[in-house]
């Protein structure tokens, strides 16, 4: 059952949800520059065809108008928690190879790593607004090194570049995503006063 | 030879010197120790410290507690202020510490009566920092892709104590690393701020007494943002004379934030801005078409931006670029007017035409040349007489007759609207009447009465009166409804001739002239006397008349003051036209002494004296 919104809590909303779709629209506009940087900086060829990388989650969806704003809410709060670690990792990696070298493509990662923490933690407001408890992070800082999965074998120089350029593709497209579905969630509701697909999922 | 009490005494001193505080080295033990070692205190707060006397020093004989004089920098503290704790401790108080200095030594006065230092401490007063206060940041662009975050604050009174002040920001997950202030201590910057999260920002001051912290500041970065003015700004003018093109770009993309715009400009050598109505650059955009120009003008723009919705800080005003508007073809025609000279023959004048040159605002771009245009009406088959000009004057020889002369002032674009002077055979029609002039503090206002209503325009004309040189014609026309304008540029003490012509559509009143000062002052010369005659009772004195240099005003009246010399002056007024006078009742064989005066409206100035001798015997005797 949905409930019906406190005034203050239908301002926070459209607040949190058009700072959201801003920094969506800095985040891909960082991401697209940051692409032209990465494909030179790692010498790959621009239209290198990657296949979809374990992990990356796909930013288009079948049946986009069926989703209820909750559910739209915990894809992309799922997605932008696992680019913060794709992204993380890159950045390791990054590290490893050039040391400090490059600290223009470093900084810029950082940069964008920071918009993607700043994304997950708005859609966590946002759910939480809801009265929706935030689900906990999966596999973060605690390393269930006895239970979980092994951990991925490492990947080679090459891959580690082709796998940086899919995440990054990947994550240009959920912006896009990501900015479509807040825009449909600050929609104003009809008449009963709570915004449109706020419904619980079935 | 040293006794043997010298010895004893020596092997103390010599014992003590070795146990002296010298805490670093760590090699030889003390007599004794302070403690609080290296106290940080609060000024205004009381302050107890004791002084310990190691056992072993004691062995030396006869040192006690009670013997420790407490020292600050070498004065005594009182020993009010002392308290013997035991046989080996004693302390010190004081109630308040704004009197301690440092070093605060404990020494002792031992048997010989030498006093010994037995420990120091070094002691800092101060205060805890204060809470800092009037936080306020502020977002600068630096260049195309950076921005950085300046904070400053109030850091509170001087703690007399090394204080270090860091300013602290976060998300409500994302914790980020102090910024350490550099040299200052009221501000900070951050390289790089991140838009679009509530960031919550706040100042820590610690130092040795304690941590003050500053109420947060939370605020959204983008809202607090100074743009970089508008870049590679540019004018382009050649469209219309009153319009040119202001073109930019924006070094802020619209992902970050949209843009409004302030423009302002200015005419070269103006101080004035003027602005562009705010409300009509209050979008996004890179270029804006500024009108109502004058033409062939030189402008100066420059251009701010801030955040469209009016949130953060207006850029800097951007460098300022030039650009020149168009040519237009010159609105006016330029003000005619002519000198006849009539003194070769009557028949046959000589007709200077001059004319002013439009002023830049009229000619709307480079004269090239004026086209003049004389037609003859009295004789209708003659034929009509063009003259191409660059100065601006033209002197013609003409037959007396009736001339109509049309004046245009032409410019790369086009001709001006013709002026048109009549020169009529005769100046026959009604003169202006009532001509009168006043003095009007550093003006002098010219004055008539119209004739009837049918004047098109007046000229009036005005030159400097010298008897070495001609008097140079100034001249000015004004329309018809003015009966009175002021001149400008009249000096004083000088007299001017001044003279008025209304002109008609079909012909022009004949001049009425009158002279005029500004400011009269007394004559610089007085006349110079003389007799042409002299006879038994009478004298004919003579004399000339100033130049007009000499008068400095209207001369009102002469008077001769002549005089014997044990007798009464004689004064006679004189009327000021004349140049003669007859002086009378004289007596005879005597001499006189004769001066004359002019006098002005502002007073007189008096000529040498001339003596003469009157006649003993008269003609006839």
């Amino acid at each position: 059952m949905a409930a019906a919104e406190s005034p203050s809590a239908a301002l926070r909303r459209r607040d949190l949800c058009s700072r959201g779709i801003r920094l969506a629209g800095k985040m891909r506009a960082d991401v697209v520059d940051l692409l032209d940087a990465y494909v030179e900086q790692q010498g790959l060829d621009a239209s290198a065809s990657v296949a979809a990388v374990e992990g990356v989650p796909l930013a288009a969806v079948e049946r986009w108008d069926e989703q209820t704003g909750t559910q739209r809410l915990l894809e992309n709060l799922a997605a932008y928690r696992a680019f913060r670690a794709l992204l993380a990792q890159m950045l390791e990696e990054q590290r490893e190879q050039l040391g400090e070298a490059d600290a223009g493509l470093g900084r810029a990662l950082a940069a964008v790593l920071l918009q993607v923490s700043a994304f997950a933690y708005h859609l966590e407001e946002l759910l939480r607004l809801e009265s929706r408890g935030v689900p906990g992070e999966e596999g973060d800082e605690e390393e269930e090194e006895e239970d979980g999965p092994p951990p991925p074998p490492r990947l080679s120089l090459f891959e580690q570049k082709l796998r940086g350029l899919g995440v990054l593709r990947e994550l240009a497209q959920w912006a896009v995503r990501s900015v479509r579905d807040l825009r449909q969630l600050a929609k104003p509701s009809p008449a009963t006063g709570a915004a449109p697909g706020l419904a619980e999922s079935p | 030879m040293f006794s043997r009490w010298n010895w004893v005494a020596y092997g103390f001193y010599l014992v003590l010197s070795i146990c002296s505080p010298d805490a670093s080295s760590g090699l030889v033990q003390s007599c004794g120790h302070i403690i609080p070692e290296s106290p940080v205190l609060a000024l205004g707060s009381n302050f107890t410290a004791l002084c310990i006397l190691n056992e072993s020093c004691l062995d030396f004989g006869n040192i006690y507690a009670s013997q420790i004089i407490w020292k600050i920098k070498n004065r005594v503290v009182p020993k009010e202020q002392y308290r013997e704790i035991n046989r080996t401790v004693s302390s010190v108080t004081f109630n308040d510490t704004s009197s301690l200095a440092t070093p605060l030594t404990c020494n002792i006065l031992a048997d010989g009566q030498i006093e010994q230092n037995i420990y120091g401490i070094t002691v800092t007063v101060g205060l805890p920092p204060e809470k800092p206060k009037n936080l306020s940041c502020i977002v600068h662009q630096e260049s195309r892709f950076t921005y950085a975050m300046t904070c400053t604050w109030n850091p509170g009174r001087h703690t007399f104590l090394d204080t270090q002040f860091r300013l602290r920001y976060r998300w409500p997950e994302q914790i980020f690393p102090d910024c350490i202030p550099k040299d200052v201590n009221n501000s900070c910057t951050i390289d790089d701020s991140q838009f679009f999260v509530n960031t919550e920002i706040w100042v820590e001051a610690t130092n040795a007494l304690g941590k003050a912290v500053s109420d947060p500041l939370v605020v959204d970065p983008i809202d607090i943002v100074k743009p970089l003015p508008p870049q590679n700004v540019s004018i382009t003018s050649g469209l219309l004379p009153t319009v040119l093109q202001l073109v930019w770009e924006n070094w802020i993309s619209d992902a970050v934030m949209t843009l409004k715009f302030n423009i302002r400009y200015r005419i070269v050598g103006d101080t004035n801005w003027m602005e562009v109505p705010p409300e009509d650059t209050a979008s996004p955009r890179t270029s804006f078409s500024i009108q109502g120009l004058r033409p062939y003008t030189e402008y100066v723009f420059s251009i701010r931006c801030m955040k469209e919705d009016g949130v953060g800080y207006w850029s800097d005003w951007s460098e300022e670029k030039t650009g020149i508007t168009i040519e237009d073809q010159p609105s006016k025609g330029p003000p005619i007017w002519r000198i006849i000279d009539t003194s070769q023959s009557p028949a046959c004048w000589t007709v200077h035409l001059i004319w002013k040159a439009l002023k830049p605002y009229e000619a709307n771009g480079v004269i090239l040349q004026y086209e003049l245009t004389v037609r003859d009406k009295s004789s209708l088959s003659s034929p009509v007489k063009k003259y191409n000009v660059t100065s601006t004057n033209y002197t013609l020889q003409l037959r007396e007759g009736t001339y109509e002369v049309t004046l245009i002032a032409r410019n790369s674009v086009g001709p001006s609207p013709p002026s048109v002077l009549l020169i009529p055979a005769s100046n026959s029609k009604a003169p202006v009447k009532n001509l009168r002039t006043l003095p009007k503090h550093d003006k002098l206002w010219v004055g008539w009465t119209a004739p009837n209503n049918y004047v098109l325009k007046y000229v009036i004309e005005w030159c400097l009166m010298s008897s070495s040189s001609d008097c140079i014609i100034e001249w000015q026309i004004v329309l018809g409804d003015v009966q009175g304008i002021d001149l400008k540029g009249i000096k004083p003490f000088k007299c001017y001739l001044i003279t008025v012509y209304p002109l008609y559509a079909d012909g022009q009143g004949s001049g009425q002239s009158v002279k005029a000062y500004l400011k009269q002052d007394r004559p610089s010369k007085g006349p110079t006397v003389q007799t042409k005659k002299v006879g038994k009772a009478e004298a004919v004195l003579t004399w000339n008349h100033l130049t007009v240099e000499e008068q400095n005003g209207f001369i009102r009246n002469y008077t001769i003051l002549y005089k014997t010399i044990d007798g009464n002056e004689t004064v006679v007024t004189v009327d000021p036209s004349k140049t003669e006078y007859t002086l009378s009742s004289l007596t005879s064989d005597t001499l006189y002494t004769v001066r004359m005066m002019a006098s002005t409206d502002n007073g007189s100035r008096t000529g040498p004296d001339f003596t003469f001798t009157t006649q003993k015997f008269g003609k006839a005797e």
